[in-house]
């Protein structure tokens, strides 16, 4: 019984990928949006425990809604990725490290 | 009948003594002696004796021409007139001396005639009192010489006037001529002067009418009279003489004089007048032979006028070619306006010169303004086109205008003048790409408004500014598209990167996730298992290719959070110690990659070149521009030589119509600068 994770990322093989890997490591994801605005929506939803967040999107960006969901979702966790290997935040790593992490500090 | 031999004639003798009687001819008959037989009327009254009887049987030479006019003695063996007695020939003598009764001698002309008698032959002489015919002849000789006198004196002042003499010295050639010829003391030349003064502007003698007075020209003095006639003046007495003038000269002592016109291109421009002290007579005709100097004055004037006017022709010429040069260098058009409006103002005498543009809503702005005295509309100032100005008669016409008159000009700009003391203005039109863009005004402060024609001098100033404007329009033109196609250029580069970034980097990016993927399953064949990992090394140097190339074009972060955050990121991985103030705040995103390229292209030249210990690179916002500087403590000596990197910079920079330095002495560190316009 894992964990539940929204999976949010324009990039709909990313987002596939990203389902495989989470699957293989026992969390269950929720759903798979590409928009902050999709987002805010599957969070009411879906209500997941976690999110996997892409910092571009096309409507905003990841790091800006993390940021906010500190303060309306306290206790929810989120992962921010993206194709930057040289961002540096705490609960940030980027795509290409995504397998070799171990994503339980992360997303619990 | 007188005849004494009265045997000698008949009745032809009686006839003719009675014609002889009657004509007006004067003649006397002498005998073989020479003495007088015969005189009429006419040789009586010539000869001014009371009666024939007083002549008769005196010897003529010894009663009328016994001395010649030197008062020596005139032996009657030399006398013509009694030669026909001995040698029977005709003598005539045009000019010779008889002596009246009461001695004083008179010229005439005679011819004298042999005339048989019985007792021997005679002589007839008939004779002129040529005296009057003289008096005419020497009139004439004197005129004469009078006029030679003239002509000598013209002659001196023409030669005063070709040798290019200054006006001056022509009029005061003229004065001191007019004074030796007509042998008057006291000479003086005026100007007349459009306030109904005189201005004498040359004088000899002794009189209060000495160079640069002026005099009113009321009542009835030579000047008064000549400005009121036109027309040569004599005056003979000046007892009677009412007004300024009349009194100052009657103070002088002067007391009679004669004042010719000096007629320019067909205007009245001046006088000439020349007085006495009344002690002797005013020549005759004095006023008539004046008028003959006056030609040569009115020459002398126009001569320098002309002088004059090639002067200020050249004058024109050279501070237009040297505004032309001006606009040719490409100055700034506020310099260019301001440099013509003071050559206009110079060259014509103005008292300010505007430059005006009218804008589309009817709105005369002043552009730049020259002026004398500190009066002049400010430069900035709007003021609405109604009412009437020079400013409103050019714009509707297009054509170059005056207006002579602010004194009751309507609207608030013929205020505004009015109110600055400027009394009159000509104006010339600014035309830029067939429009009226505004016009170029010059105006004075004096009661007499600028010359005729001076708007058309002001014409060829309006178009170099039209010339100017049009130039400066192009330039502006051509420094905005260069900023568009600056701006269009990094707008092209941030969706180039957003595409790589979206696009084929992601892809990379999910072919290693992957491959990651698979590799980490179990049980994996070994050899799948390496090409797994040959295909997941390739995709990685993939991705960090492409992730140097789309940062090359241009950063992401700097798309993302800015010009602070950016160059943060360049410091970080700079290889000496950066010192960063910029301020977190975002600007146009060209001006941001401009400013990021900058900085980050200094960096690469400090760590390659500069040997320095320590960079600071800062940033702000002034006067709508954004600053940025690097500056190393390095070994200096830099400089942007073509195709270079910091060339570069300098198009990047100059695209945006910005600023862009180097300062770079040897030893002395180097100092990359550039402002680069926000708006």
């Amino acid at each position: 019984m894992g964990r539940h994770v929204l999976i949010v990322d324009d990039d709909r093989d990313f987002r596939r990928t990203a389902g495989m890997l989470l699957a293989g490591r026992g969390y269950h994801v929720v759903g798979q949006v590409g928009t902050v605005a999709a987002a805010r929506l599957a969070l009411d939803e879906l209500r997941p425990d976690a999110l996997l967040l892409d910092v571009n999107l096309p409507d905003g960006d990841g790091i800006s809604l993390a940021e906010e969901l500190e303060g309306s979702h306290p206790g929810l966790r989120v992962l921010l990725t993206s194709n930057d290997a040289t961002l540096e935040r705490r609960q940030y790593v980027a795509k290409t490290d995504l397998v070799a992490t171990d994503l339980v500090p992360y997303l619990g | 009948m007188e005849l004494r031999d009265r045997d000698s004639g008949g009745i032809a003798d009686d006839v003719l003594a009675a014609v002889l009687q009657t004509v007006a001819q004067p003649v006397w008959v002498v005998d073989s002696e020479g003495l007088i037989q015969f005189a009429n009327p006419a040789a009586v009254a010539a000869l001014a004796y009371g009666s024939a009887d007083e002549l008769l049987g005196r010897h003529s030479h010894e009663t009328i021409h016994y001395r010649h006019p030197d008062g020596t003695p005139y032996p009657a063996s030399e006398c013509p007139m009694l030669l026909p007695r001995t040698t029977g020939e005709r003598v005539a003598r045009d000019l010779d001396w008889f002596f009246r009764r009461d001695g004083s001698m008179f010229p005439v002309s005679y011819v004298s005639v042999p005339i048989e008698f019985p007792g021997g032959r005679g002589a007839v002489v008939a004779f002129t009192d040529i005296e009057q015919q003289r008096r005419g002849e020497q009139a004439l000789l004197e005129r004469e010489a009078q006029l030679a006198e003239q002509q000598a004196a013209l002659r001196r002042v023409a030669g005063v006037v070709a040798q290019g003499a200054s006006p001056t010295e022509v009029f005061a050639a003229v004065a001191r001529e007019v004074a030796y010829v007509l042998e008057l003391p006291l000479v003086e030349m005026c100007r007349y002067e459009p306030d109904d003064t005189a201005t004498v502007i040359a004088a000899t003698g002794e009189h209060p009418f000495q160079i640069g007075t002026s005099w009113p020209l009321d009542g009835a003095s030579l000047t008064a009279q000549v400005w009121r006639t036109g027309e040569p003046v004599r005056i003979d007495d000046y007892a009677e003489v009412e007004g300024t003038i009349g009194e100052a000269a009657r103070k002088a002592g002067v007391h009679a004089g004669v004042g010719a016109p000096v007629v320019v291109d067909g205007r009245l421009w001046g006088v000439i007048c020349a007085g006495g002290d009344g002690r002797v007579p005013l020549p005759q005709g004095a006023e008539t032979r004046l008028a003959a100097f006056t030609q040569l004055v009115a020459t002398a004037v126009a001569n320098t006028q002309m002088q004059g006017d090639l002067e200020r022709l050249a004058d024109e010429q050279a501070a237009l070619r040297r505004v032309a040069t001006f606009v040719a260098q490409g100055a700034e058009p506020r310099a260019v306006f301001d440099a013509v409006c003071a050559e206009t103002g110079r060259l014509l005498d103005a008292t300010t010169v505007n430059l005006a543009h009218f804008d589309p809503e009817g709105i005369n702005v002043t552009i730049a303004g020259w002026s004398l005295r500190e009066v002049h509309v400010p430069t900035g100032t709007r003021l609405p086109l109604d009412g009437d100005s020079v400013n409103v008669r050019v714009r509707d016409t297009g054509a170059p205008a005056r207006f002579d008159s602010y004194e009751t000009a309507s609207g608030e700009l013929g205020a505004a003048l009015r109110n600055l003391g400027i009394r009159s203005e000509v104006g010339a039109p600014v035309v830029v790409e067939g429009a009226v863009w505004g016009a170029l005004i010059a105006g004075t402060d004096e009661a007499e408004p600028l010359p005729p024609r001076t708007e058309l001098r002001l014409a060829n100033f309006a178009e170099l500014i039209a010339t100017a404007v049009s130039n400066a329009m192009a330039r502006s033109e051509l420094v905005a598209s260069r900023a568009r196609i600056a701006q269009a250029a990094d707008e092209q580069r941030r969706r180039i990167v957003r595409d790589l970034h979206d696009g084929a980097q992601q892809r990379l990016v999910n072919t290693v996730m992957t491959l990651q993927l698979a590799q980490s399953r179990p049980n994996l064949d070994p050899d799948v298992a390496e090409l797994i990992g040959e295909s997941l090394r390739s995709a990685q140097s993939g991705i960090e290719e492409l992730r140097e190339l789309a940062h090359g074009l241009h950063p992401a972060i700097l798309t993302n959070r800015g010009l602070a955050a950016a160059a943060e990121a360049l410091a970080l991985r700079a290889a000496i110690p950066v010192e960063l103030d910029i301020p977190d705040a975002r600007y146009p995103p060209s001006v941001e990659s401009a400013a990021y390229f900058v900085v980050a292209e200094a960096l690469t030249n400090v760590a390659k070149y500069a040997e320095a210990t320590v960079v600071r690179i800062s940033a702000e916002e002034a006067d709508g521009k954004l600053c940025v500087s690097v500056q190393d403590d390095g070994a200096g000596g830099a400089s942007p030589s073509p195709g270079s990197g910091l060339s570069g910079l300098d198009d990047r920079v100059t695209a945006l119509n910005g600023a862009f330095s180097v300062h770079s002495p040897a030893g002395g560190g180097t100092r990359v600068r550039a402002e680069i316009p926000l708006g």
